[in-house]
Formats: C-alpha cells, structure tokens, sequence
C-alpha cells in the first residue's frame, strides 16, 4: 500500500498475545516502566500524556448487560515489518536495520519532531515532555540496560533490546551459537512477569520456537493488516468479535 | 535637528509617514505580544513541551498548523518572484517587494516556531548531519532552510536600498550586484519552495497507517505532494493581496493599482481553479479508493461539531469554487469581491493544514480507541501570535523606511 | 581607510573558511550534541557486575517468590522467581514495586514521637525506654492488631501481648477468616487449600482468584496451564459475581449475582446436585438436603437473583460430570465474607466428594508454633476487628490502654471507617510499626518504621488459598536505606527490656527454629523438580535433606508439604446455612455497592505504589476524582448520567465519585474501586479519589455472629 514493502530478516522476534487469557492486571506495564526506567508518574490520568511503552486496553463487545463481553489487548510496540514510523524520520534516529526485526529508536540522535508519533497509528510512541523525574533516592534502582531519555526526544518499546544482547552474550558464554537461541534464552520483561502466561515470545522464524506455531493459529490476527504494517505481534483469541476489533471492516465485508 | 525631524531622512524618497510618536505607539503595541509570546517560548525552551497543550496523540498541533498555513501563504514569494523573473511578468515588479518581505516574515517566523516545536533544538542541524533521505521532513528540512537564506538574500538589497545605507557605495554596489543576479535565486528560491510545500503534502500523504491523510501518488510522490503546492500558489498571491489592501487601508494611502492586485488575484484565482480540479479528483479517491481499502468510510472520517463535516464542506465548497468563480470572473472587478475570494482561497488553504494535522491524528484508527480532541493552550496561541506581531513589526518598519512600493509616490501626487 | 570592498569580502570569506579548518566549530559541534544526551540533572543508569538474588514478597499478599536483579550488589528490578511454587516467574504489579518502594517518599525514615499535629525524630533506644513504660504501665489491657496474613511474626506479637495480658490479638479481615470461620462450624480443622492445578472446573463464587484472592499468581499459573495459548481450554471456568472483574473477563461463563446473594447459588446449585441423586454421608446431610430443598429450589433462586433455573442445571450438571470440580467461594473484594457464602460452597465441594483429593479443596494442616505462649493462626483469626472496634466506639466495650499496630492500616482498611477511626482515637497509647506513613501510624503516638522486604528477614507461611503448606524464606538482600528495623527484633528488644521472656535472643534464630521444625514435618519437601501438585496428583515427594534446608530457602526454593488434617466429622453444618443464607429483599431505589480490589492500587498499608498509578485507567481515576462503574439500566434507575458526578450515601456517611456507564455490571449494583481516597502516604497516593469502603456498615452475619459487609446498600445522588 505504501511503495515500501516489509523488511526480511533471518530473526524475526514476535509476540503472540492471548487475549483469552489477559487479566487486564497491568503486571506486564509495571514490569516495563521499571525494566526499561520510566519515571514514575504522580499524574498518570492524563493517558494522552503519560507514558506507558506497555499499555493495556479494554475491549468491550458493545453490547448492552447482560450480553456484554470485555477483553484486555496489551499493546508493546508492535515492531512493524513494514514500519510506519521508520521512513518518516529525518534524522534515521529509528530505524529497522538488524537482524530481529526490532524497531530501534536511538535517543541521542532524536530531534524530538514527532513526525513518528503521527505516522504510528498505534500510538506506541511516547514524547518526553518534561525532564523525566524520580523521588528522591530512586535512581538508585535504576535498571542498568536502558538509557534514561532526557526531555524532547521520543521513546517506546524495544522488546528489551538489552535483553537480547544479554542473552547473546550467555550463549557466547555457553559454547552456543548466539543466532540460533534456544526458545526463552530471550524473553521481555513484561512476557517474563505476566502471571497469567497471556505473552509469549520468540522467532517467528525459527520453527523451534513456540511463537512460531502459535503466530499460524487460526484464532491469530494483527492490529490494522489491511494497512500494511506488517506486525511482528499477533493476537490470538477464541473470540470472533475480538479478532474482529483488531481491523477496521466496512458493513460488507 | 531633533529626532522627529532626523527621522524622517529615513523615509523612502517623495512619501508621506505617520507621526513618529503613533509609530511607536504601533510597535508598543505589538512589542507587547511579542514579549507575551517570548515569555511563552522561554518557558518552552526552559521546562518542555510540558508547557503546551500538545500530547501523545497529537504530537503535530496548532504550531505545526500555523508553521504550515504561513509557508503555503509565504507562497506567493517564490511564486510570484517566478513570474516575475523567470516567465518575465514585468507588471508584478510593483508588488514583487510586497511579497520578498511577506515570503521572509512567513519562513522566517516558522522556523523560529519550529526551533520551539522540535524536541532538542540543539540537534536541528543532525537533519543535514544524518539525514534520512526517504523522509519528507529531510527534504523539508533543507529546503526551508536554504530558502529561508534565499529569502534573506532577496530581502537584503531592499534592506540596502534604504536611502541612508544606500549612501555608502560599498553597499549601494552590493546591492546593485544582488540586483543583477536576482534572477537566479529566484529560480533557486522557487525550485526549493515547490519542492517543500511538495514535501509538506508528502510528509502527510506518505503516512499509510493514517488513512485520513494517506494518499496515493506518482513516483515516490503522494498526490498530496502536488496538491499543497498548488493550493500554496493558489492563495499565496491573495494573501499579498490582502495583505497590500490591509495596509492601504491602514495608512490610507495607495501603494500599487488595483490592476497590479487585479492580476495577482487572477493568478492566484487561475491556480486555485486548477488545484480545484485535482482536490476534487483527489477527494473522490480518497473517499472511494483509500478510505474502503483501510476499511473505513467517509462517515467515520466525522467527529461531532470539533471535527465535522461543516470544515469538509467549508474547505471544498466555501473556499474553492466561490473563490474562483469571484476571482477569475468580472466580480473581480469590484473590490468587495475581489477581496473576499482572496480571503475564502486563504482561509480554505489553513482548514486543510488544520484538518490534515489535527484532524488526520485525531481520527481513530485503531478501531478500540476513540475520538480524541486537541485544545492548543495560552503558551502555543501566544507563542503563534507573537509570530504574527513579529511580521507586522517587520512589515511596518520596512513600509516605513524602505521604498518597496515603487508605485506609491505616483499614486499618492496630490 | 584601506579596506576596499575585495578585501572586504576576501576577508569575511577568508575567515569563513579558515575557521573550518580549525577545531573549534566541530568542537563545539560535537559538544552540543553530548550536551543534549548528558544533561546534568539527567539521572546516570548505575553500572557494575549484574547479579539475581532471590527473595520473597511481602508487600503482595500473594506471596509471591521473587527474583531480584541487582547492579554492584544494589537491587534494581524485582521479577517472579521461576522456581518459586506460588510465583513460577509471574509477578504481580504490586510485587513489581518491592525494590522502587524502598525509595518511596511515604517511607518512614526514622523513629518518630507524636508531637502536637506532627512528628518528631527520636532514636531507636529512647523508643524502646519509652515504650517498655506505656506498656508496663498499661499492662493488662494491650491489644495488637495485625495486617500480616502469613507470617510468623504474629507468633511473636501474639506470645508478647499475651504476656503484657492481651486485651485481644487481631488479624485484620481477611477471606482466610470467613474460611477458618466456616470449616470450624463445618465441624473441620485445618485451613481450606485449593488444588487449582489439578482442578478441571472450576466454580468461583465471588472471589477474585486471579487479583486479590489468596495466591493469586498461582492460581493464574494454574489457570495459564490448561490454556495453552492457541489450542482449546483444558479446563473450564465459571465466575458467579456482581461484576465481570478481572477474574471474570478470563472465565468461560460470568454468572451475575449480588456478593449478598452468593450463597444462595451455592445452595441452588445443590438442589441440582441433589436432585441429580448426589449424596454422601457427611455429618447433617439429611438436615442440609431438607433446607436446600425447602428453600433454594429454581423458583426461589430466580426470584431472588434472576438467574434462570436452566442456567444452574447446566452449572450443575458441569461441576457433576467433570473429573475434578472446584468450588471456590470468597468475596469479590476480598473481605467482609460471612461464613454463610462459604460453607454454601464447601458443601458443593462435600456434595462433588472434593475435598482432601488431587484437583480439590485440601484441609491444611497449620505448622508448629515455636514461640512459647504464641497464638494459633486459627485462634488468631477467630477475633472478629471490626465488631470490636465498633464495641469501642459505641462504648459497648472497654477500649484497650495501649495498640501496637503491625503492618496494619484499620484507620484507612476496614468498613465504616469513621467508626474504627473513632474507636481507635479513644485508645490512649498507640504504636505503629509500618514502613510507610500510612492514616493509622499519622494517628499512633510511636511510630517505629519497619524495614522493607528486601532489608529484612521474615517468612510466609502457607498463604490462605495456597492448595498445599508452604515455608518460604525472606532475606534481607541489602542494608536497611532508613533508620528503619526488622519489627521481630524491636519486640525482642523489647522484651528484653520488659524482662519478658519470649525464648529467643532474635528474630533471625527465631525463624532459624522455625525452619527446624519443618525438616520434623512428614511429608514436606523441597519444591525444586518436583512441585507440590504434581505430589498431590500421585507423584512421589522427594525426600527432605534437612541440613540443606536453611540453605535452600535461602536460595529461593519453598519448603512445601502435601497434607491434610485428618478430620473426625466434617458436616454440612445445616443449621448455621438455614439462617446464615437468605434470600434477601432487592433494594428498591437504592443500589448495592460492589467494591472490587486491584493489587495495582497496593494494600492499605502501601498505599498506590508509585509505578503503578500509569496502570490505573482513566476510566477509573481522573485527576482527583475515582469512578463508580454502572450499567446504563441502573443509571437510567437512578436518574445519574455518564461522568456526571454523584453523591454515595452509606453508613452514614457520603464519597464523590465520578459516574462511569460499564455494562459489565449487573443491573441494581454500583462497582466501586478500593484502594483510593488516601489521605496519608504521598503524592502518588493522597488525595486520589475516594475510600468506598468508608460507606459500607458492618452487619452481623445470623447463625454466626460474623461481622459482614459484602454487599451495603447505597443510596447515590
Ligand atoms: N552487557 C553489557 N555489557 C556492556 C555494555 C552493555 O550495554 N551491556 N556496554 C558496553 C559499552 S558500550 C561500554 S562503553 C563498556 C563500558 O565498560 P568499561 O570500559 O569497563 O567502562 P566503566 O565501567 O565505566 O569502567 C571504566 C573504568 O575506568 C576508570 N577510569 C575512569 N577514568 C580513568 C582514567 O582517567 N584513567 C584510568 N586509568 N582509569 C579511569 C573508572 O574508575 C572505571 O573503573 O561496557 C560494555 N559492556
Ligand atoms: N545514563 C547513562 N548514559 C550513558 C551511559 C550510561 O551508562 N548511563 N553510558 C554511555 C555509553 S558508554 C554509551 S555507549 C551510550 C549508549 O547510549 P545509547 O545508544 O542510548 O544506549 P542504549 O540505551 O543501550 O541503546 C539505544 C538504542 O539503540 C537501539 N539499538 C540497539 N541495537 C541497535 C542496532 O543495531 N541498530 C539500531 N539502529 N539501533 C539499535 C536500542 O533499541 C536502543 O533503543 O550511553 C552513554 N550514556
Ligand atoms: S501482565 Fe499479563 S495478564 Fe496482566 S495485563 Fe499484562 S498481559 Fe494481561
Ligand atoms: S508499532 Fe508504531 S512505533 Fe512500532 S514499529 Fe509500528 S509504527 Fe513504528
Ligand atoms: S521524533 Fe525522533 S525518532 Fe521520531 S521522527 Fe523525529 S527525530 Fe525521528
Ligand atoms: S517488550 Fe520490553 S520494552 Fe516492550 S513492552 Fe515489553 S517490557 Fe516494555
Ligand atoms: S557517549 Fe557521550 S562521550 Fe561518548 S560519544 Fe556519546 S556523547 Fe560522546
Ligand atoms: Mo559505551
């Protein structure tokens, strides 16, 4: 749709969500904010301000008591094969160019234009407004991976990039080969933490990798394909209405 | 000699100013807003973008607005200067001067709203240091900033002409000298100009997962690329129009002939026909092509009275035929009318930079979110109006102490 | 002068150019572009070697194993430990916070004395002095209230106060009580255990076992088993409750029905059961199928909660046709219970034959005690807080001359808060031993902070739901970062001061006891590779290393043990369910308050931990002001409007809240979020919307004497 087409990579990490399964607990958003250091936010109501690189939607069916239904979609950055956000910036501060497929935003080389938060229709992209600021004596458990940002430059999700080098590195360690890990040598923190076991993460890629099956389910979708963005995220729900919310559909169709 | 009378040395050759006192009064007057704005634009610069009412939904609010309604109205700089230089309209020479200053106040003053808009403003030069040549912005990054030196270029010699600095022969030869090449940044400033306005319509249209604003295109170029620079050339020379009218008015006396203005809303009622033809084309598309493939209708594109259809209809039906049929028919004539459709083509063109950056944001695509709406705060309207106040200061000094209307004495003989 | 117009130009250009072959505009270049990302105030990640410790958490009621990430020997993050039984690497929001909590503005950084309005700073020895002399003059009439569900501590508190002459040991209202309540009329010992592992189906009446409810990150672990994603459910899950809570939006069946009407389905479904042919020989039997069917047939249970008798006969025929069915019932906030609700759903367990069987309800057997003169856990839960607080206050009962308060928060936790506030006012000498400056520690004469999880050393001990018993250690993994102290060892300081004779110098070897009397448990284990489920679905439990033991906890493996009090005549307790479970009158143009808990919004004595108030929707809190949440039929009822903001009149007393139209409400019932309406703590807690359970007033529960509050009436304007 866009001229552009998806990036192929050997490596390609994908989560697959259940959605049967999400709780809506918001474990996965506590797990991210302190893994990858965002600073607490005493005024977090404002959702169009805050910033959440998880964050936890709740889908409802639309229908009236009794014939009601919810659902809660958590939302990482969905790391697009063909992504949106990638070729609008001026300045390559993000950009999809390595093996795995993660959408990288590099902090230093941000000018803080936004033109990203516009293109992302997810609204996965979060803008420091204010110099990001922790109570007293709370740096102190500033996670060691992750840069904090300064104000003015965008920040999201990087499937705890960190997370991969680290596990790359244990395999070096282990004698193993650091491109061919093992299914969980590399998982995110919020896919780690979640207590309902709603995430899972691997190489789409790699048939030894649970994702990858799970990604062919009938039950799987991604948000908004008939756009073209090619997610690296899947949505697996038992649910018609539910994969029906993952897409705009004219009456029609 | 006291000063009043040292003054007026200042004034261009054979033309009558307002006292000295009211002149100041008038720059008082607008240094106001200015500082208001710059108290704005300090607190910006000093804690965030915190301080405006710009948010995660809508990283592009009213500044990126305003930025890209004054550079589609700066338009008529590069259009008319083609014309004038390159086609060899020799008519607009009396109104050419007119539109240098308006095209330098409009760039000048949004790149001064960008340096506020853009997160780390100590980095705005990695756009030349690292630049992404895929994206539109790096295009419109150089080719504002090259143009806006054009601009400064072309502004110069007028600044020069002054008849106290042209005493000095140094700069009197400079000028001469920037006289003779003009032609060429003409050229230079028109290439660069089509290309961004080009670009600002592509930085929109290229966005695929915003299919309010996502267009198709030719090449690597969306048609919204062409759209924003005929509808740039459309209204920027009714914007010079108006602008020149508001100053007669204002000083109640005549500055160029009704045919010069005549001409320039005949021009600019031409272009706005045929951007006309292609907005229609180019709606027709959207809502039958673009908007089902994404599977949304044009219904869903609506949001209550904040993003309703009154703008759609007032951008395409208000601000597009009636204009052309006042300016490109003998309605034109009549001052009322001529006025008015050069006021409508402007107004249509700021509806479509609003709705393209506001409105394309604010529509839902994720189909569990919702409509969000955007309120700008004190810091961005100050902060824009201090633009406005800084272009009628600009204006009005160099009204006053430059000769830029080569018509005025001729005009105004008693 | 000489400077003609070339040499003008030549030497602007000139310097132009010769500039840029000089350092200084790449220089400067450069600088700009680290200014940009190394701005001063901008705080620096902390580097150094990484390294996990284990631990367990506190702060989540749920118990949860954790796995703390430390750079250069500092924790960072807090992760589920893997290993962990009741964790197997999730983690809740709340848990998520033990690290960041130890910086948390509401901490309590040093000893401090009532003085006027405020506080002062004083040391930990005038703290002691000044305590062994209040509580030796007020000998005789010392009460303890304590918030902490599992660990051994309250041994130590309970043997203390015992010795000053207790005037009461309290825990503070837990789903553990109801349930201790119900199995002891029930004629049963041991504290209810549910095998959700090895369960198939699962009926959960009220309770919120995926949030709030007992070891709820076991139970989703176990719940996540039988789901694999992407293939069909192995198990099958019904929620009976007012509100599709977050238990709820999992389950494959939502039933809707009043938190007051709990026990009625229970019964309702037993009148299938029964009429399906169950039957055992559990003592009472005959009385309880009389009152199930002279009571609780479809009919009755329509008329009194709406639900459609085919809908129960499927239930029933489900829960009787599944290999291994589950009743579980609790409250859907997680107090207020009577133990009407829950022997209703024991006696499914007893009709389906569950109990003491893999995928069942497991009477637990309680560990030893190793303090001399400590409580029991059972008769520890047998107080009943909030009748005797509002004895005090009422002047019905005598207020007690002194309270220590143990990681307990009643001035904010309990219902009719006002009331226990003002009961609490009227007791002269009050201490508080919290970490954080909560609303009873702002009203306590002694405030003696006590250490965080991560600074101190301190047990959990078979959490109420966990299906088996459990020991797990907590250690301390970094030095306290206030002035602040284990609470065990204050009380033996104390103590000792008081010459009162508690056996142990410490707290540290008092746990050291404690684990000792484990390795002389049968049947307990390790749980390394093989878990405490697989166990009690029939594999072999691995022998116990004793000497190791010590050594394994504190590597973050459980101690845990697979057994069941033997019982002599559990029963229906029929009598008890004939007066305890009624059908109850609707409310006419009033409407029932349905409070629901989220570990995001922390525990009373946490407040909201920092982090989590981004996971808070706006949905529910909005700047200052929380939600109610209703159906559009209630509100059309009620004449209230979507974000209108209304008026919640109960107990006396009224809270604002805002109107949210949520049609996962069940029609006549106002959903309202707890854990808000703090008025103490800090800026991510104070003054963030209202406390609703401030309007629901304690009833007493016939045939128990219980105090409930489950389901208040409100009026609403
Ligand atoms: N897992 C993982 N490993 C990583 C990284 C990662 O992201 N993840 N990042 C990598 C990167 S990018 C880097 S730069 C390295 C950093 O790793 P190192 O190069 O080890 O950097 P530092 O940890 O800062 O340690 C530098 C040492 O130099 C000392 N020092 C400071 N000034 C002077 C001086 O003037 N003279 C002398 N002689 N000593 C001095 C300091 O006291 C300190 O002991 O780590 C790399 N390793
Ligand atoms: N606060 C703080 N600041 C520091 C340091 C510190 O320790 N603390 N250390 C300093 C040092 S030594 C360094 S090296 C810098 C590092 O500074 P940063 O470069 O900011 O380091 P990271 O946060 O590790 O990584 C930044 C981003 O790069 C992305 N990324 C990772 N791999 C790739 C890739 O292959 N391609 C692309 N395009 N993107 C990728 C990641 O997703 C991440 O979003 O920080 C310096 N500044
Ligand atoms: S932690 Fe798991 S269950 Fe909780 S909200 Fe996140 S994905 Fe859902
Ligand atoms: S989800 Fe948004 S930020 Fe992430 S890759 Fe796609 S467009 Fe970019
Ligand atoms: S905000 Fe940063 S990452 Fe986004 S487009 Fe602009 S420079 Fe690139
Ligand atoms: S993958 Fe990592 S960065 Fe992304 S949402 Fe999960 S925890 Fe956050
Ligand atoms: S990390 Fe800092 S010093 Fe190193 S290159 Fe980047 S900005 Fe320069
Ligand atoms: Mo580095």
């Amino acid at each position: 749709m866009s001229g552009q087409s998806t990036k192929e990579f050997p490596i390609t990490w994908g989560m697959v969500i259940d959605i049967d399964k999400c709780t809506g607990c918001g474990a996965c958003m506590a797990s991210c904010q302190t893994e990858n250091n965002i600073n607490p936010q005493p005024e977090a109501s404002n959702k169009l301000r805050s910033t959440s690189w998880m964050l936890v939607y709740e889908l409802t069916n639309d229908k009236a008591f009794p014939n009601h239904d919810i659902a809660y979609l958590p939302r990482p950055c969905q790391q697009c094969g063909n992504p949106p956000c990638v070729s609008v910036c001026p300045v390559i501060a993000t950009d999809k160019n390595e093996d795995g497929g993660i959408v990288s935003q590099v902090y230093p080389r941000c000018i803080g234009c936004r033109y990203c938060v516009a293109a992302c229709p997810y609204h996965v992209r979060y803008f420091g407004w204010y110099d990001p600021i922790w109570p007293e004596g709370m740096e102190k458990v500033l996670a060691p991976l992750t840069s904090v940002r300064p104000r003015g430059v965008v920040e999201k999700c990087t499937f705890c990039h960190h997370r991969w080098n680290l596990a790359k590195d244990a395999a070096r360690v282990a004698g193993k080969n650091p491109d061919d890990l093992d299914d969980g040598a590399y998982v995110t923190s919020c896919v780690q933490n979640c207590p309902s076991g709603a995430l899972s993460f691997g190489d789409l890629k790699n048939p030894k990798h649970k994702v990858h099956e799970l990604s062919k389910s009938p039950n799987a979708f991604r948000l908004l394909e008939r756009l073209g963005t090619d997610t690296q995220v899947y949505y697996i729900s038992r649910r018609e209405w539910v994969r029906k919310l993952g897409d705009n559909y004219l009456k029609s169709e | 000699m006291s000063l009043m009378e040292m003054e007026k040395n200042w004034y261009p050759l054979g033309v009558e100013r307002c006292p000295l006192g009211k002149f100041l009064a008038w720059l008082g007057f607008l240094g106001l807003w200015v500082l208001l704005g710059a108290i704005a634009a300090g607190l910006v610069l000093w804690k965030g973008i915190g301080v405006t009412g710009l948010d995660n939904y809508f990283g592009f609010g009213l500044w990126i607005t305003f930025d890209l309604a004054v550079i589609a109205l700066g338009a008529g700089a590069f259009f008319t200067g083609l014309l004038r230089y390159i086609i060899g309209i020799d008519e607009l020479k009396n109104i050419i001067n007119l539109t240098v200053i308006k095209g330098f106040i409009c760039y000048s003053g949004a790149m001064i709203i960008l340096s506020l808009d853009v997160g780390q403003p100590i980095r705005a030069w990695f756009g030349y240091w690292h630049p992404n040549v895929h994206s539109m912005l790096t295009e419109v990054i150089f080719c504002i900033t090259c143009y806006l030196m054009v601009l400064i270029i072309e502004y110069v010699p007028l600044i020069l002409e002054q008849k106290q600095i042209n005493k000095i022969p140094f700069l009197h030869n400079l000028a001469h000298q920037m006289h003779v090449v003009m032609p060429l940044f003409a050229g230079i400033g028109a290439f660069l100009s089509t290309f961004h306005q080009g670009s600002l319509g592509g930085m929109y249209g290229v966005m695929f997962a915003r299919p309010y604003a996502f267009r198709d295109g030719f090449f690597i170029w969306p048609w919204t690329f062409f759209l924003f620079v005929l509808s740039a050339i459309a209204s920027g020379p009714c914007l010079t129009v108006l602008i020149c009218g508001f100053m007669e008015k204002l000083s109640g006396r005549k500055l160029t002939t009704y045919r010069v203005k005549s001409l320039m809303c005949k021009i600019g009622g031409t272009m706005l026909l045929i951007y006309m033809v292609f907005k229609y084309l180019d709606t027709w598309a959207w809502i039958n092509n673009v908007l089902p493939r994404a599977g949304l209708t044009f219904d869903q594109m609506f949001y209550e009275l904040v993003y309703g259809r009154w703008l759609f209809f007032t951008e395409l039906v208000l601000c597009l035929p009636v204009p052309v049929i006042f300016l490109l028919t003998p309605l034109r004539k009549k001052p009322a009318f001529m006025y008015a459709g050069a006021a409508l083509s402007c107004l249509g063109v700021i509806i479509n930079r609003y709705v393209f950056t506001v409105q394309a944001l604010a529509q839902p695509v994720l189909p569990f979110t919702k409509w969000e709406i955007y309120t700008p705060n004190w810091a961005e309207w100050t902060s824009s109006l201090m633009i406005v106040a800084y272009g009628f200061i600009v204006m009005s000094l160099s009204y006053r102490y430059l000769p830029i209307f080569p018509q005025e004495v001729g005009l105004n003989k008693k | 002068m000489g400077l003609d117009r070339r040499a003008f130009l030549g030497l602007v250009a000139g310097g132009a150019v010769g500039t840029m072959f000089t350092p200084i505009p790449w220089k400067l270049l450069d600088d700009a572009s680290i200014w940009t990302q190394n701005w001063p105030w901008i705080p620096k990640v902390p580097k150094g070697q990484i390294d996990h410790v284990t631990t367990t958490s506190k702060l989540c009621p749920a118990g949860e194993g954790l796995k703390i990430m430390r750079v250069a020997g500092n924790p960072v993050t807090a992760g589920g430990n893997p290993a962990h039984p009741l964790s197997r690497g999730g983690v809740s929001a709340l848990a998520r916070s033990e690290v960041y909590m130890l910086y948390s503005p509401a901490r309590i950084k040093s000893p401090m004395k009532k003085s006027g309005k405020g506080f002062e700073p004083i040391t930990w020895e005038q703290a002691l002095i000044e305590m062994a002399d209040k509580l030796g003059a007020a000998k005789g009439a010392v009460a303890c209230v304590s918030g902490d569900a599992t660990g051994s501590v309250n041994e130590l508190l309970s043997a203390f106060v015992g010795k000053l002459g207790s005037a009461g040991y309290f825990m503070m209202p837990s789903e553990a009580q109801a349930a201790a309540k119900g199995m002891k009329l029930m004629g049963a010992k041991g504290q209810a255990g549910y095998d959700f592992e090895n369960a198939d189906t699962v009926l959960v009446l009220g309770a919120d076992i995926f949030e709030t409810w007992g070891t709820s990150t076991r139970n989703r672990k176990a719940f996540a088993e039988r789901r694999p994603a992407g293939q069909k459910p192995q198990s099958n899950y019904v929620y009976v409750g007012p509100v599709r809570n977050n238990t709820a939006s999992v389950c494959d069946q939502w039933i809707p029905a009043s938190a007051a009407d709990l026990g009625v389905v229970a019964l309702g479904i037993a009148w299938h059961l029964l009429k399906a042919g169950a039957t055992t020989n559990a003592p009472g039997f005959d009385t309880f199928k009389a009152v199930v069917n002279g009571g609780f047939g479809p009919e009755d249970v329509k008329r009194a909660t709406g639900i459609e008798p085919a809908v129960l006969a499927d239930l029933a025929k489900a829960l009787a046709s599944a290999k291994a069915p589950l009743v579980v019932a609790g409250s859907p906030f997680g107090q207020g219970l009577g133990a009407g609700p829950f022997i209703a759903g024991m006696s499914l367990n007893l009709l389906l034959g569950r109990v003491n069987k893999p995928g069942g309800v497991y009477a637990l057997p309680e560990l030893a005690t190793v303090v001399p003169g400590a409580m029991t856990r059972e008769a520890m839960l047998d107080a009943d807080l909030p009748t005797f607080l509002k004895a005090v206050a009422t002047d019905k009962a005598k207020a007690p001359q002194a309270l220590l308060v143990y990681d307990a928060n009643p001035a904010y936790g309990l219902p009719e808060t006002a009331t226990m506030a003002k009961a609490l006012e009227k007791i002269p000498y009050k201490v508080s031993f919290a970490s954080f400056l909560d609303e009873t520690a702002a009203m306590c004469d002694l405030v003696l902070p006590n250490s965080l999880t991560l600074e101190r050393y301190d047990d959990v001990v078979t959490p109420y739901g966990s299906g088996f018993c459990l020991y797990s250690l907590v250690r301390p993994i970094q030095k306290p970062v206030h002035d602040t102290r284990t609470t065990g060892d204050v009380i033996f300081a104390l103590a000792r001061k008081m010459s009162v004779d508690l056996k142990f110098d410490g707290f540290l070897a008092m746990l050291k006891e404690k684990v000792a009397t484990l390795g002389k448990a049968s049947g307990g284990f390790v749980a390394k590779d093989v878990m405490p489920w697989q166990v009690a679905a029939g594999k072999p439990a691995p022998a116990l290393a004793a000497g190791d033991l010590w050594k394994a906890l504190e590597a973050g493996y459980a101690w845990t043990m697979v057994g069941t009090v033997a019982q002599t005549g559990m029963g229906f307790a029929p009598d008890v369910l004939a007066k305890a479970v009624k059908i109850a009158k609707a409310p006419a143009k009033t409407a029932v308050l349905a409070p629901y808990a989220q570990l995001r919004t922390g525990t009373p004595t946490t407040g909201i931990p920092c982090q989590d108030l981004t996971m808070v929707p706006d949905t529910e809190l909005l700047g200052e002001a929380t939600f109610v949440k209703l159906n559009a039929e209630t509100a059309k009822a009620l004449g209230v409007k979507k974000g209108a903001t209304v008026k919640l009149t109960g107990a006396g007393v009224d809270r604002e809240a805002k109107v949210h139209i949520f049609e996962s409400v069940m029609t006549g019932v106002v959903a309202a979020p707890l854990g808000y309406g703090h008025t103490a703590f800090d800026i991510f807690s104070k003054g963030k919307g209202a406390n609703y359970l401030s309007l629901m007033a304690v009833a007493e529960e016939p045939g128990t004497g219980m105090s409930v509050w489950t389901a208040a009436e409100v009026k609403i304007a």
